[in-house]
């Protein structure tokens, strides 16, 4: 057992506390409150002065897949080889051994959705993991936690150079998701009707999508394609989130009309064509204010996550709620990944997932002190 | 004219404390005003912030350009790795949003030019971002020849055989172009009548002027192993060598300080994606500047949006740098390095500083502009508010 005493608690969940106390027991966040009682013999670390964090989520990025240090060609992110590879999982590629999970853990990064992508019209299935660890099966907490799929520019592009079979402008990406969707229900019916049918592994990963057993995560950028995007989901009932969402200011009534969550991000990155010229920070703030459930992501490694907190900073500087700010690394972030029940917040019942930091985390000299993952200490300055 | 009242002033070298500011298109006068002459618009910023305009001292805007997929990128000729006589002015779109946004961020002035494919890239040029006549927005063509190192060059053109193809391969084309140029320099010198004058090759004709005049000859170099052959380089041919990028600076930082040649530190705040960029970290500016290192901070924008100058310099300041050193690294002295400023008693009447004579660009910062939130509340180019944060849209 363990008690983190006197620190401002920001809880991510009802109210911050000012001077509070975490406790931690087996793994799990025992209790969180300002008069609580600490057991005898309970280990106890003073966080006078501090700041005590649910550890942080990003729910889209590509740790362990997009390997730091190693040039992008060798990368395991996108398998290109079809615009469509439903079947691939991130699981059967994610290298623990990337040198950005230290840093993630270093930065207050706890929980991340790895994804494939975003090469192809569908990359593959997600994964939710632990940032901790040197086997993938032991750090899951959640897989399949999603069909990654991609619209614009990225799926239309890659293929002058790999596959034969590619789209080339945006109504043929839209006509690859639609056709996969079509006989991704066919095979549904077929199985239904004729338990013989033949097995085929893609079919039964977007079965499961067609269900809503697991959501469609859509990497879109422009206005149209995030219309687009709305149009598709719409029109096979599917439960989807958006990612990137880049001209999402633009367009932010049709987002939150559609009640799709966003994931929205990253930012400092060059605006060189037509998807990333409207890159803004304000539009996290946006979507927020329409009543958009909204998450941030740097989409590492594209900006590792050890500059995620940086980029919240700029959110609310460019007018996005310190409140909403804080809810999208860590709540929401959790709840878009489908992992809110289990982190994100310090509740009582909760995974031990911590980070001590020795001021707010948007002030730029705050520090990390110490990340606990599952009760564990994973990083102490 | 405009007068700017109760400034705490950076001057581009120092903190000066609070102060009034005269301005014309150039500073006018400093100090303590008794009385302002009549007609004069009062800004009274109430003991805000008050910078030089930045300097952006080694970016691809204008030659990269926004939003506008390829036809948006002149940067980096693919006719061939000898490229010094191309001169980025000539590649410029004036209407690129990057500018624009830029100048908003509070960055005034910029190195603009060619990117790194090529070992010799072209001739940049320093430009300022406000929108006015194309003739003033050039403050001087050909003001460094761009040569680069390592990785990008060794690549660009691997799916044909062609020379170069390693580190040393890189280095050697350095060294023959500049070897090419002074027979060349001293064949034209030495003939006797036009019959005998080496035939005009407008290569080695820019490679023996920049030798000549000591025009900067900017090494982009990330790895250690590069950073040290741009010194050898610098050595070899005398020239007025700078450093750009400088990822692995920290692993060689005293070798780098004693050599005297300065450095254009350009931090990842991407990935670090390849072996060039994995020692990545923003201490390798303290580590620099502790060594002794004449230290600039440049975005390389819009690789990184040059309005996030302010934001990667504080991130530095947050690794170790001194506070000082860190707004001298975005304002006086990319300046210096660049032969920007050459003008006044003190050098001081050029871009990156406040001084009388200097061109009238400042930002009036509210908070601290070394703070995650400070941002520009107001951005003055040439004694105009070319950006005011009450009524325009940030770029960010």
């Amino acid at each position: 057992m363990l008690a983190f005493t006197g620190g401002r608690v920001i809880t991510a969940a009802s109210r911050d506390i000012d001077q509070g106390t975490v406790l931690i027991d087996e793994g799990k966040i025992l209790d969180v409150g300002d008069r609580i009682e600490i057991p005898e013999a309970c280990e106890t670390i003073d966080c006078t002065g501090k700041v005590v964090l649910p550890g942080f989520v990003d729910p889209h990025c590509h740790i362990g897949l997009f390997v730091e240090g190693e040039d992008t060609h060798w990368s395991d992110a996108n398998e290109m080889t079809s615009p469509a590879v439903p079947q691939v999982r991130a699981l059967d590629a994610l290298d623990p051994f990337d040198i950005a999970f230290e840093d993630a853990v270093a930065a207050g990064f706890t929980t991340v959705l790895a994804t494939p992508g975003s090469g192809d019209v569908i990359c593959g299935q997600s994964t939710v993991i632990k940032t901790t660890g040197t086997v993938v099966d032991e750090m899951v907490l959640l897989h399949p936690a999603g069909m990654k799929f991609a619209f614009g520019g990225n799926p239309k592009n890659p293929y002058k150079t790999k596959a034969e079979n590619h789209p080339t402008t945006r109504m043929g990406v839209a006509a690859v998701f639609r056709e996969a969707m079509y006989r991704a229900r066919d095979y549904m019916e077929r199985k239904e009707a004729d338990p013989a049918t033949p097995f085929d592994l893609g079919m039964e990963a977007l079965t499961a999508v067609l269900q809503r057993e697991m959501p469609a995560r859509v990497h879109v950028s422009r206005a149209d394609d995030i219309l687009t995007v709305i149009r598709l989901c719409k029109e096979f009932d599917l439960d989807f989130t958006m990612e990137h969402v880049t001209d999402g200011h633009l367009v932010a009534g049709q987002i939150a009309e559609s009640g799709a969550p966003c994931v929205v991000g990253p930012f400092f990155r060059p605006r060189g064509v037509s998807e990333t010229r409207n890159w803004s920070f304000v539009t996290p703030g946006v979507l927020s204010r329409a009543g958009v459930k909204v998450a941030l992501t740097v989409d590492h490694p594209f900006t590792p996550l050890r500059h995620a907190r940086y980029s919240a900073a700029m959110a609310v500087r460019a007018g996005m709620d310190e409140r909403d700010a804080l809810l999208a690394m860590t709540l929401n972030a959790a709840e878009i990944a489908g992992v809110g029940d289990r982190v994100g917040s310090i509740v009582s019942g909760k995974d031990a997932d911590l980070v001590v930091m020795s001021d707010h985390p948007f002030k730029l000299q705050a520090n990390v002190e110490m990340t606990l993952i599952d009760g564990k200490v994973v990083f102490s300055k | 004219m405009i007068a700017i009242k109760n400034a705490v002033l950076f001057d581009g070298v120092r903190e000066v404390g609070e102060t009034d500011l005269l301005l014309d298109a150039a500073i006018v006068s400093m100090g303590r005003a008794a009385e302002l002459p009549r007609d004069v618009e009062c800004i009274d910023v109430d003991g805000a912030y008050v910078t030089p305009g930045l300097v952006d001292a080694h970016v691809y805007m204008g030659l990269w350009c926004t939003g506008a997929g390829s036809e948006g990128r002149d940067h980096n000729d693919s006719n061939g790795t000898v490229q010094p006589q191309l001169r980025a002015l000539d590649s410029v779109d004036w209407d690129d949003a990057n500018f624009g946004r830029a100048l908003a961020g509070g960055v005034a002035t910029v190195v603009t030019g060619s990117g790194e494919s090529n070992i010799f890239g072209g001739q940049a040029v320093a430009m300022r971002t406000e929108r006015c006549a194309v003739t003033d927005r050039v403050l001087r063509d050909s003001v460094s020849l761009r040569v680069s190192l390592g990785h990008d060059p060794k690549t660009t053109y691997s799916k044909s055989i062609q020379y170069p193809s390693t580190r040393m391969g890189v280095a050697a084309v350095v060294r023959e172009q500049f070897v090419k140029a002074q027979e060349y320099e001293a064949g034209c010198r030495e003939a006797i009548g036009i019959a005998k004058r080496p035939k005009f090759d407008s290569a080695l004709h820019t490679l023996a002027e920049v030798m000549a005049r000591k025009t900067p000859v900017t090494f982009y170099a990330d790895k250690a192993n590069d950073l040290v052959t741009a010194v050898r380089l610098t050595r070899e041919f005398d020239l007025n060598g700078i450093i750009v990028g400088a990822t692995e600076g920290c692993l060689v930082a005293e070798f780098l300080g004693e050599s005297g040649v300065p450095v254009v530190f350009i931090p990842l705040l991407d990935g670090r994606m390849s072996v060039e960029t994995r020692n990545a970290t923003f201490e390798t500016a303290a580590v620099l500047a502790a060594a002794g290192v004449d230290i600039s901070i440049s975005t390389g924008a819009p690789s990184l949006p040059s309005e996030y100058l302010p934001v990667i310099a504080a991130l530095c300041m947050k690794a170790g740098l001194a506070r000082d050193t860190a707004l001298r690294a975005i304002t006086s002295s990319p300046a210096a390095i660049f032969g920007l400023v050459q003008n006044g008693p003190q050098n001081t009447a050029g871009p990156g500083h406040i001084a009388c004579g200097a061109p009238a660009d400042l930002v009036v910062w509210e908070g601290d502009p070394f703070s995650l939130t400070g941002r520009p509340r107001l951005v003055i180019a040439s004694g105009n508010v070319a950006f005011d944060s009450c009524i325009d849209e940030a770029p960010w």
